[in-house]
Order: C-alpha cells, then structure tokens, then sequence
C-alpha cells in the first residue's frame, strides 16, 4: 500500500520542486477555496439535480438595483414600496437516474458588505452622511421588508411581509425548504411548498416563479445618509 | 508503476474537484440602496406683516396683544432646534428701522432709538427639551405676559436680539424649542402625525405665538432689556429713559423690525 503523504511529497517535489509542507499548504488551500467562493450559498452534499445551468438555474431578468429615495415628509412616515421589483424564474432538472429524487431550495441572504466594512453588523452599510450627524442612528438589517409571492402561494409566509428578523450580516429568510419533496402539480393544479425537478416554462409557471416586493417605512429615526445591502438569492440542491 | 499511481491519483483529485463543483448551486443577487434625504421644514401659518398701531392712550397705557398671530409648524427628520430672532437694518445696535417721522421730531428727547427688544414673544408650550441656561432669564418664551398695571417685567418676554441671525444662539439665550447644547433638542417627527408629545397643535412640532408691545405712558417701553447681554434675556432694564436720559420718550413715527423664525438641526 501506498502512502497518500508520500505520494503527495512525490507529486510535489516531482512537477513542483517544493517540499512536503508547502505541497501541502497549497493543496489544501485548492481544495478550501470552493467553500469561501460559495460562502453563503452552500453547496449542496447530494448529486441528484442536473448542476448544468442551460438546466438548472435561478433567471432574474428584472433590474438587479434597487433605489429607495426619501425626500419627502410623506415618504418618510409613510414608506415606499417597490411592488413586482424582483421576478425569480427557476428551471430545476434532475440528474439521469439519480439515486434519490432531486429537491432543492430556495433562500434569500441579507449582506452588508461584511463586518469589515460595516463597524456594526446588524447596520446598512453606510455610503455617505448628510447634514451635521451630531447624532448618529444608522438603520438596522431589518428596516427592510420583503413580500414572496407567486400565482401557487407556494413560498413560505406567502404574501406575508418579512423582515430579516435578526438583522445581521448573513440573516436568511427561506423561500422554499420544505422537509420532503413536494413534487410540482405538473399542470394540475398547486403543489404546495415545490420543490421537485420542474421549470417555469410550461404548466408549472406558478410554482417556478416568484415575485419579491421590497418595502422600507424608515419614520423619523434614522441619521440622514445614503445606505446599501445586498440580498443573495441562492437555489441549492436539497 | 509509481507513474502511473500517481498519474491516477492526480486524475483522481482532479476528477473529486469536479464533482465538488458539479451540484446544483445558482444565484442571484439584488443590491438596495436607500437614500435618507435630510428634511427640515418650517411652516407658519398667519400674516407675514404683524400691525402694531397706537393711536388710543389705551393702547399706549395697556400695550397691544397679538394672540396666536403666527403659528409655527415643524417637519424634520433630523433633531432640531427653533429660536425666534428680533433682527432689522440696525441690529448690531439693536433698534427697530424707522421708516418715517410723524410731526416736526426736534425734540431732543424725542428718541427713534427704539430698542429691538421691546417685542414680546408668548408661545403656547414650554420649551420640550431639557434646557437651563447659563446666565439666561428664562429657557423659552412660554411665561405668560405680565400684567401691565402689576410694573415690568424686564427680560421674560423680549424676543431675542441678534445681528448675526443665523448663527445658533448661546447657551443663554431663549428657545422656542431645543438650546444651544447638542444634547437639548427635539428629536425629528411632524405635527402632522401622533407621537409621543401629541399631534397637531397639541404636540411639540407646533406653536402658536403672541405678541405683544407695551409702549407705556410717556412711551419708553419699559418691558426692554439690554440686547447686549443673552440677547436680551436678562433683567437689566433698556427702556428709553435708562438708555437715554429723563424725559426721554418714543419718538412719532412707523417702525419697523423683522422677526426670523430658524429651524437648525441640532
């Protein structure tokens, strides 16, 4: 039997002409870096679904920034809402003759820009201040509000609107994450919380696709300036 | 041999890194950006121009009030402060503007020196923020106006007096809401909405102000106090006679001073 170090060492000093720690300190970093690209949409464990994306993917055709401008007393108390603003349109295939029935969910991320950015992790990140700022009172993660909606009511809270209750960098609010797999109605009707291989071309339009609504009221508290986040929306085999 | 397990092994690893990659992972991402545009408004409701005639003894002897002749409402995002502020051409020196002379005005005693500070200021509600000046009188103008009959009250309702309008007055001067301090201030919110102090002219976002002028007999305005010291907040008095000399009194004629309302974010 072969030693997996020696062979490693071998490999090194063969195709490299560097030593065994070296050797290892960059393999390991090879295989490390897949989980730091992927560092909020984890990668899945299982191979049932087709990963190709001319098969499986997450479409957004609609305008990936959003703009919320307060200007006015009435915006302030009243808030502003952007209704229809994100449109997902999922296709999920399934991989040839897999040894389980491919599932997948569907989650949205909140990000800040990291805690290297942001001094305080539950804040937006600032862009710029206006005015004196003799006080300082930055908005929370949670000031903003999402609404899920699709023609089949399948994501959870459905219609509901949702804040990133624990308004940190990273806070998740999941989509679709259902326990067991819950097959499209393949045209029949409504298949509850899907989550099985499908597309939104076709039949099943209403259970591949979704509409976020995004809302902020921000009232009176905040310091003046201008704010940003990111929202990642990751479809991950289940 | 060697060659080939380790060629195996290296395409064995390789082939591990693809299926690493090979599972069903997309994303999307929406980036949102929200712009707090600072909002610090001042509305006043009420004529624009405050007559004061006097042409009856009675109004001379007993002044004239002018209730709820302007009504100020506030809107901000921001934490504000408001002050009112006696200004005119001769500010620096703290008199009114005259504008014309009735009758021959030879007396020497007859002075056009009218101190800016004989102008009342009455608001409806204290002053909300936690404010005590240093050597001022008073934190605000919410004292009701004295009795004339009852004798002076020097200081407690002088409008303040400044030259430099816009610069935040001291820790001594008057306030119609917040103070000098950065940590007195009323926090952003509008009248038009319940909180916390009420809604509409009930809540801290809205005052109504008097005024009031009392010229007196002979007419030295004896409410006047020295503009040099807070701004007029203080007892010393500045009627005509002290500025000036026995016998001194108001010169006939139309006057004129204006009064800035300033809404500042803390």
């Amino acid at each position: 039997m072969y030693n997996p170090k020696k062979i490693l060492f071998q490999f090194c000093v063969r195709f490299f002409d560097i030593k065994y720690f070296t050797c290892f300190f960059y393999t390991f970093s090879f295989f490390l870096i897949p989980s730091i690209e992927y560092a909020q949409c984890i990668p899945p464990t299982t191979f049932n679904c087709d990963p190709n994306h001319a098969n499986s993917a997450i479409i957004m055709d609609t305008q990936p920034n959003k703009e919320f401008t307060f200007d006015s007393f009435n915006k302030y108390a009243g808030g502003l809402t952007l209704n229809g603003s994100t449109i997902l349109k999922l296709k999920v295939a399934s991989n040839p003759s897999p040894p389980l029935p491919c599932q997948w969910k569907l989650v949205m991320y909140v990000s800040n820009g990291g805690s290297l950015v942001t001094p305080v992790p539950s804040e937006w990140e600032t862009m710029v201040s206006y005015g004196s700022g003799s006080t300082s009172n930055k908005p929370s993660l949670d000031l903003l509000q999402v609404r899920v909606s699709n023609g089949c009511g399948t994501a959870q809270n459905s219609g509901v609107w949702q804040s990133f209750v624990n308004s940190i960098d990273g806070d998740v609010i999941e989509i679709i994450n259902p326990s067991t797999l819950t097959p499209a109605g393949s045209g029949t009707g409504c298949g509850g919380e899907t989550n099985g291989e499908g597309t939104y071309l076709g039949v099943d339009y209403n259970e591949y696709s979704f509409t976020i609504d995004y809302r902020i009221q921000p009232n009176y508290d905040f310091t003046p300036g201008r704010y940003e986040l990111a929202i990642k929306f990751c479809l991950v085999e289940k | 041999m060697k060659k080939v397990i380790l060629s195996a092994a290296v395409l064995a690893s390789l082939a591990i890194s693809n299926n690493a990659k090979a599972q069903l992972v997309d994303e999307q991402n929406v980036t949102v950006t929200m712009d707090l545009q600072p909002i610090l408004q001042l509305g006043m409701n009420g004529s624009s121009n405050v007559d004061f005639v006097f042409d009856q003894i009675s109004e001379y002897v007993g002044g004239i009030t002018q209730y709820g002749a302007t009504n100020l409402n506030v809107t901000s995002t921001v934490n504000w402060d408001l002050y009112a502020v006696g200004f005119s051409s001769r500010a620096a020196l703290g008199f009114w503007d005259q504008q014309v002379v009735y009758g021959a005005g030879t007396d020497a005693n007859a002075i056009d020196n009218l101190p800016l500070t004989l102008l009342e200021l009455h608001q409806d509600k204290a002053n909300p923020s936690v404010v005590l000046s240093g050597t001022g009188l008073t934190d605000d103008y919410s004292a009701a106006f004295t009795q004339v009959q009852g004798g002076v009250s020097v200081g407690q309702n002088n409008v303040y007096v400044s030259a430099t309008p816009y610069t935040r007055p001291a820790i001594d001067a008057k306030y119609i809401a917040g103070s000098f301090a950065l940590t007195d201030f009323v926090v952003g919110g509008t009248y038009l909405i319940t909180n916390a102090s009420g809604v509409g002219g009930a809540s801290d976002y809205y005052y109504a102000i008097d005024y009031r002028i009392v010229p007196a007999l002979p007419a030295i305005f004896p409410n006047a106090s020295d503009f040099a010291t807070a701004g007029g907040n203080n007892a010393t008095a500045d009627d005509l006679v002290t500025a000036n000399a026995a016998g001194a009194y108001a010169q006939s004629g139309v006057y004129t001073m204006n009064v800035k309302y300033v809404l500042m974010e803390n």
